[in-house]
């Protein structure tokens, strides 16, 4: 199981319902691009402070793994909003060491994804 | 005497999202922080006197970390150079020593330790005034 801490600073209680398992979910998203890694090399921590007198929320996160240290930092005035664009940031970072710890340039990535683009009027008539 | 201004950081690391994650944690400490993606662009920003610290990684494209640090020596500059490497070797330690480097951090960097280290900097004089300053102490 990967570490994970959370902390907060000047944050109530009641203005954070199901925030930690909000934490834990997406952090499980982080896990699974990082299959390679052992789990308990792994560390996710994560800081929520509010800034009283511009009623701003600040995430910060913390990725540790081995040789390598990711932060992903944002700003807002939506708790959960805060939170989900954190992760989402971290887990665009989390991607790109990932393939570059595999030697894959990112504009091959972005190759392999063209073909796709093929399927999006089809997908688009199906569900759009 | 208390410095005001905040502490010039230059962050140079190959890898973009390590370089840019510690200027994250840098610009959240108070510090102003630059990063550079490959050697060239850290030497152009080392020896033009910006930074009143640099955090070098020592493998990287175009210029090694230790070529910047000896070209920043080279200009008496006195700019506090810490290592960056994820070589845990006493031989690493001793090039990084002799190219001029003051600390020796290793990959993944510990925040803390960093800070830390920072913030015991930031009442040292800087600038022209490093020209006199004592050297730091090694680390790790």
């Amino acid at each position: 199981m990967m570490k994970l801490s959370l902390s907060f600073h000047g944050v109530t209680e009641p203005s954070r319902p199901g925030l930690r398992d909000l934490f834990r979910e997406r952090a499980r998203h982080i896990e699974r691009r990082l299959a390679s890694y052992q789990p308990d090399v792994i560390r996710i921590d994560g800081r929520v402070a509010k800034n009283p007198h511009h009623h701003l929320y600040r995430v910060c996160l913390r990725l540790k793994l081995p040789r390598a240290a990711l932060v992903a930092a944002t700003e807002g005035h939506d708790l959960r909003t805060v939170l989900f664009d954190a992760f989402n940031e971290l887990e665009r970072r989390t991607t790109r060491h990932v393939a570059r710890l595999r030697c894959l340039p990112l504009w091959k990535i972005a190759q392999r994804r063209l073909p796709l683009g093929r399927f999006a009027p089809a997908a688009m008539a199906l569900y759009g | 005497m208390t410095n005001e201004r905040p502490l010039r950081v230059l962050v140079a690391d190959d890898n973009p999202d390590s370089a840019d994650s510690l200027a994250i944690l840098m610009r959240m400490s108070g510090h102003e922080a630059q990063t550079a993606h490959d050697g060239e662009e850290a030497m152009r920003i080392a020896v033009s006197g910006w930074p009143d610290i640099a955090v070098l990684d020592i493998d990287m494209p175009v210029l090694s970390g230790y070529d910047i640090a000896k070209a920043v020596r080279a200009k008496a500059q006195r700019t506090a150079l810490i290592a960056l490497t994820g070589w845990t070797r006493d031989v690493e330690r001793d090039k990084a020593r002799a190219a001029g480097f003051d600390t020796f951090l290793t990959k993944p960097v510990d925040f803390d330790q960093l800070d830390s280290l920072l913030d015991g900097l930031k009442d040292r004089p800087r600038g022209e005034e490093l020209r006199n300053a004592e050297p730091l102490a090694a680390n790790g």
